[in-house]
């Protein structure tokens, strides 16, 4: 959803998105800018995460890795400016061992990643066992919004919401995400 | 496509992590995957005494260096 400012812009962004996460996770979300990481526009690349990350999801014996990272950008067409998402990381581990479960990548950017499209990790932890979940589990591809990885860890792996009203947290901020990507 | 007016400031919404937020949460990584500190961590790899860059834990520390480091573009 585009602002009339970086401000606006941004806080139509983050706002669902930081309601999203406090369905798991009490913990403060940050951003902090790339030092070094402008575009040719003088956009900095920045990153929202949290410190204690992963972060623990109650009653599940899961923990939850996210790092996400965008820019704001401006649109000249439309006299606007709008954030834009350029990689996501969204890791769900078992606490335990703290092995990876599930890892859901997209870093088309990124010089240590040679996959550059969407994609899912079945990971370390799955390695020679049975999966730690019903087989049935819908597991989200291509890309993927964190609104679907929060639905799925609460419906499909058990995690135990925050809140009460999570689904319509959900479902709000999946309307605003759906209005504003442009993919 | 120029960008007017980028000096940023954002909705409060998300706060801007700290100097000692960022260090604290790049030490809590490091921590909890290679029970080493951030600093201890950042020694052994400017020394190149870390064996392989390519091991799972280890990149869960990589993945968070940007946030006390200049970045690898992304």
């Amino acid at each position: 959803m585009p602002g009339k400012t970086p401000a606006e812009a941004f806080d139509l962004y983050a706002k669902p998105l930081k309601a999203v996460l406090g369905c798991l996770t009490r913990e403060t979300l940050l951003r902090t800018p790339i030092p070094d990481s402008e575009d040719q526009n003088g956009n900095a690349l920045q990153r929202f995460f949290f410190v204690k990350s992963p972060v623990l999801l109650k009653d599940s014996g899961l923990a939850f890795d996210f790092s996400h990272y965008f820019r704001i950008v401006w649109n000249g067409e439309t006299s606007t400016y709008r954030v834009k998402t350029i990689s996501y990381t969204y890791e769900i581990e078992d606490e335990a061992t703290r092995h990876e479960i599930l890892a859901f990548h997209w870093e088309p950017d990124s010089p240590r990643s040679r996959v550059k499209t969407p994609h899912l990790h079945l990971g370390f932890a799955l390695r020679d066992k049975s999966l730690p979940f019903h087989n049935k589990a819908h597991i989200p591809s291509g890309r993927v919004p964190v609104e679907d990885v929060v639905s799925f860890l609460i419906s499909d792996l058990q995690v135990t919401p925050l809140n009460s009203d999570w689904s319509a947290v959900i479902a709000a901020a999946r309307h605003s995400f759906m209005n504003q990507k442009t993919w | 496509m120029s960008t007017p007016g980028m000096a940023l400031d954002l909705d409060p919404t998300v706060p801007e992590a700290t100097r000692e937020e960022l260090i604290a949460a790049f030490d809590h990584t490091a921590t909890r995957y290679l029970g080493i500190s951030g600093d201890e961590f950042l020694r052994r790899f400017d020394a190149h005494e870390i064996p392989d860059l390519n091991d799972l834990r280890v990149r869960k520390v990589l993945d968070r260096i940007d946030l006390v480091r200049p970045a690898r573009i992304r």
